[in-house]
């Protein structure tokens, strides 16, 4: 594998907030979600994985700061925790941040952190998403899957 | 402790318009899961399906099984590539004594992702 080398994951930003914003939950990329799925309940199931934190503002809004290399960053984690349903057409706030970033051997393990909030204020849904970054001109690692 | 169990399910096989679909859906143009040649520099054999989106189709099983309403956390450790054309088998798995989920698996056995899953009525929920 040739990959050329580039700067590394900006640690600095470990405990930023990197965004601060309202999206609006687009009904066409509900659709979108749920034909991505095929299944007679994805459209449900869209309600409930519509937004991901690390893209929904853009690439540069998280990827380019932090200073991942897409040729040799995988996704290594995800989770989500549900306190109700995105609801199509509606505004939400969201807040993403660095919540961690572990050195470990010769990977950079990134843990980028996104609430959703209602209009109200109420809590919508907390996700977590973890990247792993090698730091070298390494093969990518089993661990990190995409 | 009794936690609801989980039952076996298969998912799959995924198109590379599924991909292309839960890219544009969710903003995620990252050519790994697009680009063939960028994949191979990267040491890949093919494009990847994106994690989020073999996480989202586990919640589609969840969901079917349980409804969207029992679900409040899944926490997914993405453990190998899933390519295009894979299909996937969902199998329960137990984590200890107190937590359970599932684990998933390629056809040819390798385990690409491994959820603890929490639902509502499940003890201490």
């Amino acid at each position: 594998m040739n990959v050329e080398t580039s700067p590394g994951v900006n640690h600095d930003l470990k405990g930023q907030v990197l965004v601060d914003t309202e999206v609006v939950v687009d009904p066409d990329r509900l659709e979108m979600l749920s034909a991505a799925i095929g299944s007679a309940t994805g459209k449900v199931t869209a309600t409930l994985v519509a937004l991901f934190g690390p893209t929904l503002a853009g690439q540069d809004s998280v990827i380019g700061p932090l200073g991942l290399d897409l040729r040799r960053t995988l996704q290594g984690g995800q989770s989500y925790e549900w306190h109700r349903p995105f609801r199509a057409g509606e505004r939400v706030g969201v807040t993403i941040d660095v919540e961690d970033i572990v050195e470990k051997q010769s990977l950079d393990l990134i843990t980028v952190r996104a609430v959703f909030r209602g209009s109200e204020g109420e809590l919508i849904q907390r996700q977590r998403s973890v990247f792993v970054q090698m730091r070298e001109a390494t093969e990518p690692s089993t661990e990190a899957t995409g | 402790m009794i936690l609801t169990p989980i039952p076996a399910s298969e998912v799959g096989p995924i198109s590379r318009r599924s991909v292309a679909l839960f890219g544009d859906a969710v903003g995620d143009h990252n050519p790994v899961h697009f680009d063939p040649e960028f994949a191979r520099r990267a040491g890949l054999p093919d494009t990847v399906v994106h994690g989020p989106l073999t996480v989202a189709l586990v919640v589609d099983r969840l969901v079917e099984e349980f409804g969207a309403e029992r679900l409040l956390n899944i926490d997914v450790r993405l453990r190998g590539p899933v390519f295009p054309g894979d299909r996937l088998t969902v199998e329960p798995r137990a984590f200890g004594e107190a937590d359970r989920g599932v684990a998933v698996y390629r056809a040819n056995g390798d385990e690409v992702a491994t959820a603890i899953v929490i639902l509502a009525g499940d003890p201490d929920q």
